[in-house]
């Protein structure tokens, strides 16, 4: 009997010594919040909050000491555990703003970036632009330069004359110069004229037209052809000598054309011709070169 | 820093005076905490919503408390309000910061693999 009512002492007493050590589920909870709040990332950036939430579980572990299991004890305990969710929420809130801060700042970065990619981009092509315009600028004025050599080169030559209009620079070999009467087969001097012609054109690059004319004696179809006739085998020769055939093309135009009267023996001599003309100009189109406006050749 | 320095004083005022008076102060503070958790939507934020509702029932209580003439535990009842309410209104914050950033970290998304214009 004596050793069961020890027994039962001992018992009692260990669970009221249990119940004295066991902390309020508020101070517990409190406890496990503030370990919460330190551990969380944005700890370090709400430290005033976490230190602020440290105290208040420091006062609710003083009150809990001196006072037990209290109601005020658990208030304590209650607002310490308020203060360490808030303390996290502080510390999250400012990694949140931060993150918003740090897009913002990539997006202002990116948009630097494009921008200076941009005036890259844009000085790049302005570099090409005058390199094109300086290379476009070159080949004119080696085009012009090839067609004064040219002009040049033709003016110096006897028996023709030479002219710009609005055709381009018209060459202009009398009839009887290059054919017999009534004839389209070149003479033999006529071959070293054109000889002469095919080498001032060896550097110009313009499309050569040659025209055939002649005077009126005789019906017009027969002068239809017989300037074709003439007309293509100055043609051919350009072509067989080393003009490249697709910049030459051979027109016959008969009496229609007439340049001086075919009531004289002079005017249908001069009307019989053929005119070798070099389209266009790289200068300016139909505007006389300097030096070649209408020159006789002697 | 207010409230942790308010909980020294007031324990020590309690225990030093038998009959405790109306807090008004504190009542006052709690339903301000309340008001300005409302007004950041907290009520829309699921966990802010439930530390506010929380907040509310403690300030009925609180006022039920005053009225039986119970001032002293009235006074940490309004206490536990006014760290609900304000914990709701962080949260609150907390939520609205995340929104924003992630609203922010999609748009710059956007900005930066959408065409340029009139390309």
């Amino acid at each position: 009997m004596k050793t069961l009512t020890l027994t039962a002492g001992a018992v009692l007493l260990g669970l009221v010594a249990g119940c004295a050590s066991q902390p309020p589920v508020e101070l517990k909870n409190a406890r496990a919040a503030y370990q919460d709040a330190v551990n969380s990332p944005g700890a370090s950036l709400a430290a005033t909050d976490v230190y602020e939430a440290k105290k208040s579980l420091q006062r609710a572990e003083d009150y809990y000491q001196n006072e037990g299991d209290a109601a005020e004890t658990r208030d304590l305990a209650y607002v310490a555990e308020r203060m360490a969710i808030i303390a996290k929420s502080k510390g999250n809130n400012i990694i949140a703003l931060n993150q918003k801060q740090q897009a913002l700042n990539d997006l202002e970065q990116w948009k630097q970036q494009q921008a200076v990619a941009a005036r890259q981009q844009l000085g790049r092509t302005k570099e090409q632009l005058a390199q094109s315009q300086q290379q476009l600028e070159s080949e004119r004025q080696a085009r012009v330069a090839a067609e004064q050599r040219t002009a040049d080169a033709l003016t110096k030559m006897k028996g023709m004359t030479a002219k710009q209009d609005q055709r381009g620079l018209v060459l202009t070999l009398t009839g009887g110069v290059l054919f017999a009467t009534g004839k389209s087969e070149l003479l033999p001097g006529a071959q070293k004229k054109l000889d002469d012609v095919i080498a001032a054109l060896k550097d110009d690059p313009r499309s050569i037209t040659v025209v055939g004319h002649t005077d009126s004696v005789g019906n017009d179809e027969m002068n239809m052809r017989l300037s074709q006739k003439r007309a293509d085998a100055v043609r051919t020769y350009l072509t067989t000598h080393g003009v490249p055939e697709d910049r030459v093309t051979a027109q016959g135009m008969g009496e229609t054309q007439p340049i001086a009267d075919n009531k004289t023996a002079d005017g249908r001599a001069n009307n019989r011709r053929v005119e070798i003309i070099l389209n266009g100009s790289a200068n300016t189109q139909g505007t006389p070169m300097p030096g070649q406006e209408n020159k006789k050749i002697p | 820093m207010k409230l942790i320095g308010w909980i020294g004083a007031a324990s020590i005022a309690l225990v030093a005076c038998a009959s405790s008076p109306v807090p008004a102060d504190r009542l006052a503070k709690s339903t301000a905490a309340i008001r300005g958790a409302h007004e950041v939507g907290a009520e829309r934020v699921p966990n802010a919503a439930l530390h506010l509702k929380v907040a509310n029932e403690e300030l009925t209580l609180a006022k039920r408390l005053i009225a039986d003439g119970d001032n002293r535990r009235a006074e940490y009842v309004l206490l536990r309000a006014q760290v609900d309410a304000d914990a709701a209104l962080q949260l609150a914050r907390e939520d609205q910061a995340r929104t924003d950033a992630q609203r922010t970290l999609d748009e710059v998304q956007r900005v930066k693999t959408s065409r340029p214009e009139g390309s």
